[in-house]
């Protein structure tokens, strides 16, 4: 706290010497800077003094001048009440007219007032008029709007039943002619898969013929598998559907079709999926005649 | 035509920049009596402070002596109990290194003594900028109160020299006043900043040889121990 306030002190103390700085300086300018035109100013005007001009008066005279001075004095006042008594004439006669002007305004108030209220009557009844002429126009544009409104609404229900009927007759050309297409396409799978079940069933034969080991002694044998597929083609299971007869055979059969796994297959939509489950007949002897 | 009737002639821009003048002359005029005085005071007290530390009096006493009196404590003498007062921390430690005991005094002793370079540093930079713009805001108002009478020149039919004069003497009143506010500041600022530049070396000078003190100290106490 000491060392603020010493501060402050401190710093109250040099702006007083700064201030006494420019108070001294400046005092020295002020005291070095007068220069100006003061040597131009000399020719100053002289007052010029009138010399006082003295009269001898007598006294006959002095009596003489006082008497006339009263008689026009008396002479004044005369004429001065003569004047205020034609100035309260004048005063009175200006009263009268003024009544007079103020009853004359009163009187043609009042009839501007009646003829006011005349007008304002005939207005009213003019408007009365106008009014009641706008509400039968009013009426006569309502009906006529109501029975456009009418006319319109049935149209508009009108068009709205075609319009639905078109599209309820649209709909059923649109679905005649889906099922129609559908038909198509479910008859062009059908032939693709026939295809390529002749294509390649052959293959798959082949293949598992390759895999196949004949039992020692048996020959003129034949099965009918049935496989289970992947979409890739690998085997799920294998069984005879039609025994040779031989178990032997039979289970040769169907190690030879597992170990085929992947068989192939077609990888085209829709015709991949009829291949998930085929049946073929497995006969070795086969290709020797084919 | 007095001055002060030149001064109240002038436009009112020229008469701002009179002002603008006035005041920065005021101001460093006053900043230059308290930086005297507070360096005066940091000479004064850091020769005070020598005497006393170099008479052979014992630290400890010194620095109880210093502490106690928290606020006055200014310049040099707070760089010493800045690092006294890390040396007693340090040193009551068992497991100090004696190269990190020092280091953290030294650190200290930094960290005061910029905050003392600091304090004497302050308003300096305001007396260089007056010193160094004043002529220009000066220099300014002349060469517009010159063009105002040059153009009321061109306005008026017969161009005597006297109509212009008065003008011209008037704006340069505006430079007179920016070279009165400049030179002061520019001189004290020099003087100053040599001032405080020749006191800062000082302190390092102490700093240093209080360091070795400390250094020659806590070598004897770890052998003792």
């Amino acid at each position: 706290m000491a060392g603020r306030f010493k501060q402050y002190f401190i710093n109250t103390k040099s702006l007083v010497y700064a201030i006494v700085i420019h108070v001294a300086v400046g005092a020295l300018l002020l005291v070095s800077f007068d220069w100006g035109p003061t040597s131009l100013q000399t020719n100053a005007a002289t007052p010029q003094v009138e010399p006082i001009k003295a009269k001898m008066i007598s006294e006959a005279d002095v009596k003489k001048q006082m008497e006339r001075l009263k008689a026009k004095e008396q002479k004044k006042k005369q004429e001065e009440l003569q004047a205020k008594k034609r100035l309260a004439d004048l005063l009175k006669e200006q009263e009268q007219e003024k009544k007079r002007l103020a009853d004359l305004k009163k009187k043609k108030r009042q009839e501007e007032k009646k003829a006011k209220a005349l007008a304002e009557k005939r207005k009213q009844e003019v408007q009365r008029l106008a009014k009641a002429k706008k509400e039968k126009q009013r009426k006569q544009r309502e009906a006529e709007k109501r029975k456009a409104d009418e006319k319109r609404r049935a149209e508009l229900a009108q068009k709205k039943k075609q319009e639905r009927q078109a599209r309820l007759e649209a709909e059923r050309k649109a679905q005649l002619k889906a099922q129609l297409e559908a038909e198509a396409q479910a008859r062009q799978l059908a032939r693709a898969v026939d295809a390529a079940r002749g294509r390649y069933i052959p293959i798959i034969q082949q293949k598992v013929d390759r895999n196949w080991t004949r039992p020692s002694g048996l020959t003129g044998l034949n099965a009918g598998v049935r496989v289970r597929l992947t979409p890739n083609g690998e085997v799920i299971s294998a069984t005879v559907v039609r025994s040779s007869g031989n178990p032997v055979f039979d289970r040769s059969v169907e190690n030879a079709v597992l170990k085929a796994s992947p068989l192939p297959i077609p990888r085209e939509r829709g015709v991949n999926e009829k291949f998930r489950d085929i049946q073929f007949n497995f006969d070795p002897d086969e290709k020797l005649i084919s | 035509m007095s001055l002060i009737a030149l001064i109240a002639q002038a436009s009112l821009l020229v008469q701002l920049v009179m002002l603008v003048l006035l005041l920065a002359s005021m101001i460093s005029w006053t900043m230059i009596f308290a930086k005297r005085h507070a360096i005066r005071e940091a000479v004064n007290s850091l020769e005070d402070f020598e005497d006393q530390f170099w008479s052979g009096g014992d630290m400890n006493n010194l620095y109880s002596h210093w502490s106690e009196r928290r606020r006055e404590v200014a310049g040099v003498a707070s760089i010493f109990v800045a690092g006294y007062r890390e040396y007693k921390r340090l040193a009551g430690k068992d497991d100090i290194d004696r190269g990190d005991m020092l280091d953290g005094v030294q650190r200290a002793m930094r960290v005061a003594m910029s905050r003392e370079i600091e304090s004497l540093e302050t308003h300096l930079p305001f007396l260089a900028t007056v010193g160094s713009t004043s002529p220009y805001i000066g220099l300014f108002g002349t060469v517009w109160g010159i063009m105002n009478s040059f153009r009321s020149l061109g306005v008026a039919q017969q161009a005597t020299i006297a109509s212009v004069a008065p003008g011209i003497a008037e704006a340069l009143i505006a430079t007179a006043m920016g070279l009165f506010a400049a030179i002061p500041a520019v001189i004290a600022y020099n003087r100053y900043s040599s001032h405080v530049e020749r006191l800062v070396s000082r302190y390092e000078v102490f700093g240093e040889e209080f360091l070795s003190i400390v250094n020659r100290q806590s070598f004897t106490m770890q052998k003792a121990s």
